[in-house]
């Protein structure tokens, strides 16, 4: 049984896999997206020291969706690794807009990416938040 | 605002601390960090924008069913085919006036897969005036495997579907409000949700859900 509501761009979706046809009593309640802390909304002068942060959402692994960059980590504070070797940064005095989506119940990336399986999920509640769309604009120097 | 990844651009690379997806050596505006992966099976996640830069395969699979009501009538009947297999997963939604032999084009990427192996599963609906569904006229699955340029027949019996009754209760976040609800069976029939009180809920509110035969079970 899958669950998607949404509140104008932050989407919550609460899954429960392998429940009998006739099941009763079954249960989706997973909690809100986390929140965003850093940079705030419309922050101007980001640079790629700038660490991104939210707040903690039970089990999660997160994604950081910033532009086409997606980054998955099991911490609430992200900061941009160095990927100018792969010709990734970001533009100077650039507008840029941010989510992250936190998943659970994962306890590592290792967990996170492990392959799926239909035992695995089995009797799970799975829980995904993402939350509002952020914006922010980088520095000149960034 | 110019386009979210305009300011971005990505080769392929991989170190130690971070996990560069794939799809970087294919699509130059999107790339995929797994920060502290260590395990060596990763499923990482694929974005669909690369797939244009992949090579597709392409079979065609003619679906006969027997059972149902065919021929389809024009109104108010919708036969919802469905091929997967782990290359591909594909829907196929067929309204109108319809016979019961159907050809499918189904495709999937990648080099290393010119045949792929999977289910084709096939649930008929009748729907009222207003498009919610009142009865089934039938359900099948049946095996098969698809090879890139390969014409392949595939009979597909729909039987009457049954159905049962499931409840719960869901409770959405302040603020939010559900856009859907659809269920996945453990049992080879499959299910759709729907509330059976308002859709327009307010939060948090728990809603008694009635279970009825849909393809949700593909989802598994």
């Amino acid at each position: 049984m899958t669950v998607l509501a949404v509140d104008e761009g932050a989407l919550w979706v609460a899954a429960r896999l392998g429940l009998a046809a006739d099941a009763s009593g079954v249960s989706l309640d997973c909690p809100g997206p986390p929140t965003p802390l850093s940079p705030s909304n419309n922050q101007t002068g980001v640079t790629s020291a700038t660490q991104f942060s939210w707040s903690a959402y039970p089990e999660a692994v997160y994604a950081l969706l910033l532009g086409g960059l997606t980054v998955y980590a099991a911490s609430t504070t992200v900061t941009l690794p160095d990927l100018s070797s792969i010709d990734f940064q970001l533009s100077p005095s650039t507008p840029y807009t941010w989510q992250v989506a936190a998943t659970s119940p994962y306890a590592s990336v290792d967990d996170f990416a492990a392959p799926t399986t239909a035992a695995t999920q089995a009797v799970t509640l799975l829980c995904q938040a993402q939350t509002l769309t952020q914006n922010f604009t980088t520095s000149a120097t960034p | 605002m110019p386009p979210e990844h305009s300011a971005w651009r990505a080769s392929p690379r991989l170190n130690s601390a971070a996990v560069v997806t794939p799809q970087m050596q294919a699509f130059a505006a999107t790339a995929a960090l797994y920060l502290g992966l260590t395990r060596g099976d990763p499923a990482l996640l694929l974005r669909s924008v690369a797939t244009p830069f992949l090579q597709e395969n392409q079979a065609t699979l003619e679906a006969t069913v027997t059972g149902g009501t065919y021929p389809q009538p024009a109104n108010d009947f919708t036969t919802n085919l469905y091929f997967a297999s782990p290359q591909a997963q594909q829907i196929f939604t067929l309204t109108g006036a319809i016979g019961a032999t159907t050809s499918l084009a189904v495709s999937w990427y990648g080099p290393s897969s010119p045949t792929t192996s999977g289910t084709l599963y096939g649930l008929q609906v009748q729907s009222d005036d207003s498009g919610l569904p009142i009865a089934y006229p039938g359900y099948g699955a049946t095996d098969t495997s698809v090879t890139n340029a390969v014409v392949t027949n595939a009979s597909l019996a729909f039987n009457p579907v049954t159905s049962a009754v499931l409840t719960g209760s869901v409770t959405v976040p302040p603020g939010f409000s559900v856009v859907f609800i659809e269920g996945h069976s453990s049992s080879p029939r499959c299910c759709r949700w729907l509330p059976s009180s308002s859709w327009t809920p307010r939060s948090p509110r728990r809603f008694p859900t009635r279970c009825r035969p849909s393809l949700e079970r593909l989802w598994e």
